[in-house]
């Protein structure tokens, strides 16, 4: 018995030194001497989780990192650049790779290992060059109490059931002679409706970054106008259809971020407008008894049942002010956080991030995210809206407030949008 | 004393402030002003030269020039009503009410608290509180959150602005009654003046002073107003309240227009120095001595 004990503890070390040689390999030996890096992270939720990640990292491969938080990255990266004092590693989002890459700051990651397990596919990559680890996938998405739906239905919600404006529609009538007077949660905030909202109207055109890019061109070029744009207009009939069940719409202007958590978290309504992020904002409210998910916006043109969803956190690494060694040693950090499973960890459980990485098994940790990875698995995606330029949601951002509130019509709203691109070229 | 002491009796005594005035505000504002002439996006190396482009630019600007006649009408009327309030404040906390120097330190409270703070705990009282009165007094007025309208919004930062720097502008005024002498006021009244006639003849033209300071002072604060915007409206609904600070700030940082939001407010910086200055000039003017 003794001897098949001592087997077996000696057959589970191997397995397990096999499987730390094979997790670290990426990795590769720690530091050769101590190197001190930066990482500036512009995700403040996950702050500690990834200091926490970071020390893990630090103690067994020699490096120290200091993270700092900012939630305007765009200004930071320009204060420490312009310092000569810039983050070895920058959790950053699209706008500032696209800016860094321009300037030709940040290093071309395109050689990493993880770059052939979807890290290409979801990362930033600019020119066919690949500058950003995607650290996270998201979703624009109705966010769903699937208890509360499901109460009044008297049978099991499937999202996928739902693919047109006439379908959704008849399951808000369906709620609101159950009881659930107003289903729909609209936020009034322009990065919601101005800025998230207004990207259906160019991500499912077809859902691919093509057809969306096309379509603006066409508008750019006189052919087209967002007005006689079928994909536009379905888009706003949803909205109206949003409108009109609006837990809201009394004053919808004045609809408050945590209030409508709390409407979506207790059932007071059943679909919140807003995306995957918001999982921390519900947590206060979440109901033991209540079961939470994602759904794709209905619509009756573009790209139906698909999700908006994309990487929407990069990281990239400094070449303007970071040695060989810090560089070294922060490429070591994004394998280590793809390839073992402290990394993993860290990254799934502790930050709550839905990887990109298809090695990486671990499931979501959040109802959203559950939901989205369903999506993800099942190739209901449009690609990433990518390309627009940087004042797109403070040129724009307005005129759906203004619509929301029945100060503007539809086609005033259009010819905004036609007004700006007529000015503005896709951005790249 | 010769030249040399003057000199370093001076830089001994002025010399710090001065160094860390040049470094802090001097040099910027130079640095700024040559920025205006480029075409930087504050991430480049190289800053383009591209002549007066940026001004050119400013001056197309449309949504600058309608924000800066917001901001001029956000000034004025919080500049009258601070002033006013503050006034009459002041003349009854010096007139020997029970409890004065407890008034005082409570109207100079909100002063205290910050502006991004204030902002947060008005847009509660804006859109909750004042619309749950509702339900017990029916009146037109809170029926919706005065946030949610480009009218009420704009009149809510109004009642914000007023309510923090009345506060302060009321110590100013009281430092300014207290300091008028009795002696002055004794011989008023043994020529016979009134209340009213002391007020007017004798106390306001006294206290032209303070009102040059507490006009300066309200004044330039509500044309550079951010913090407050930012938290109480964020320039919303719809941009409409949207003030000039605010929007050189999404030219310069969201837009990445460092050049032309420089430029921007480098004009709003002279605007604010013409008209400051002026009221200045014309206040020290009127200043009388007893």
């Amino acid at each position: 018995m003794k001897k098949i004990l001592a087997l077996a503890l000696a057959l589970a070390m191997l397995l397990m030194t096999a499987g730390l040689t094979a997790s670290a390999e990426e990795v590769g030996q720690p530091m050769a001497e101590k190197v001190s890096i930066t990482m500036m992270n512009s995700k403040p939720e996950i702050t500690a989780a990834l200091q926490a990640a970071a020390d893990l990292f630090g103690a067994a491969y020699n490096v120290s990192i200091e993270v700092t938080e900012t939630s305007s990255p765009g200004d930071e990266l320009a204060k420490r650049y312009n310092a000569g004092d810039a983050p070895t590693i920058s959790i950053v989002d699209i706008a500032n790779v696209k800016d860094l890459a321009r300037e030709d700051k940040i290093l071309d990651l395109g050689d990493q290992p993880w770059a052939a397990i979807g890290g290409k596919e979801m990362g930033a990559v600019i020119n066919d060059v690949l500058y950003g680890m995607p650290l996270t996938i998201e979703s624009k998405a109705l966010l769903v109490n699937k208890t509360a739906v499901e109460k009044i239905t008297g049978e099991t919600f499937d999202p996928l059931k739902y693919q047109t404006k006439g379908d959704f529609e008849a399951l808000l009538q369906q709620l609101r002679e159950g009881g659930m007077e107003n289903p729909v949660i609209i936020n009034q905030e322009d990065w919601s409706i101005g800025s998230h909202f207004v990207q259906y109207f160019y991500g499912i055109q077809d859902g691919t970054i093509a057809g969306a890019e096309a379509f603006i061109e066409k508008v750019r070029a006189g052919e087209e106008s967002f007005a006689d744009n079928a994909v536009f207009n379905a888009c706003m009939d949803m909205f109206d259809l949003y409108m009109e069940y609006n837990i809201n719409k009394q004053d919808p202007l004045s609809a408050d971020y945590d209030l409508n958590a709390d409407y979506l978290a207790e059932g007071e309504a059943a679909f919140w407008i807003n995306g995957t992020w918001a999982w921390p904002n519900m947590v206060p409210f979440v109901q033991d008894d209540q079961e939470y998910t994602i759904m794709h916006m209905p619509t009756d043109a573009g790209a139906q049942g698909k999700l908006l969803a994309q990487a929407t956190k990069y990281i990239v690494v400094d070449k303007a002010d970071a040695s060989a060694e810090a560089q070294e040693a922060a490429k070591k950090f994004l394998n280590w956080l793809i390839y073992t499973e402290e990394g993993q960890n860290a990254m799934i459980n502790e930050c709550g991030m839905v990887t990109a990485f298809t090695n990486i098994t671990l499931p979501p940790s959040n109802p959203f995210n559950v939901g989205l990875k369903n999506y993800i698995d099942a190739g209901l995606t449009c690609e990433a809206v990518t390309y627009l330029p940087s004042d797109h949601r403070s040129a724009l951002g307005a005129n759906m407030q203004k619509y929301l509130d029945g100060s503007e019509t539809r086609e005033e709203v259009a010819k905004a949008f036609d007004a700006y691109w007529a000015e503005h070229e896709v951005n790249y | 004393m010769s030249f040399r002491k003057k000199m370093l009796l001076f830089l001994s005594f002025a010399g710090p402030a001065v160094f860390f005035f040049i470094c802090v505000v001097i040099i910027p504002l130079i640095y700024g002003i040559y920025l205006t002439f480029t075409d930087w996006n504050g991430l480049a190396d190289t800053k383009n030269f591209v002549g007066l482009a940026n001004y050119k630019e400013t001056f197309q600007d449309s949504a600058f020039w309608n924000t800066l006649l917001l901001t001029t009408g956000f000034s004025f009327l919080s500049v009258l009503f601070i002033n006013v309030i503050a006034f009459l404040l002041a003349y009854l906390l010096t007139s020997g009410v029970k409890g004065q120097n407890f008034f005082r330190a409570g109207f100079f409270t909100p002063n205290l608290i910050g502006g991004l703070i204030l902002g947060y705990i008005w847009q509660i009282f804006f859109s909750r509180v004042l619309t749950s009165l509702y339900t017990s007094i029916p009146i037109a007025l809170f029926q919706k959150s005065w946030l949610s309208s480009p009218g009420t919004a704009f009149a809510a930062l109004v009642v914000v602005q007023t309510w923090q720097l009345s506060g302060y502008m009321l110590l100013i005024y009281i430092s300014g009654f207290v300091g008028i002498s009795e002696d002055v006021i004794e011989a008023a009244k043994i020529d016979g003046a009134n209340e009213q006639k002391t007020t007017l003849h004798i106390r306001l033209p006294l206290m032209v002073p303070s009102f040059v300071v507490c006009l300066f002072l309200s004044l330039t604060r509500s044309f550079k107003v951010y913090d407050l915007n930012l938290s109480l409206t964020a320039g919303g609904p719809y941009n409409s309240t949207k003030m000039t600070a605010m929007h050189i700030y999404t030219q310069a940082f969201e837009n990445h227009r460092y050049g032309t939001g420089q430029a921007e407010a480098l004009i709003f910086f002279i605007v604010i120095a013409i008209i400051s200055l002026t009221q200045t000039y014309i206040g020290k003017k009127r200043e009388v001595e007893a």
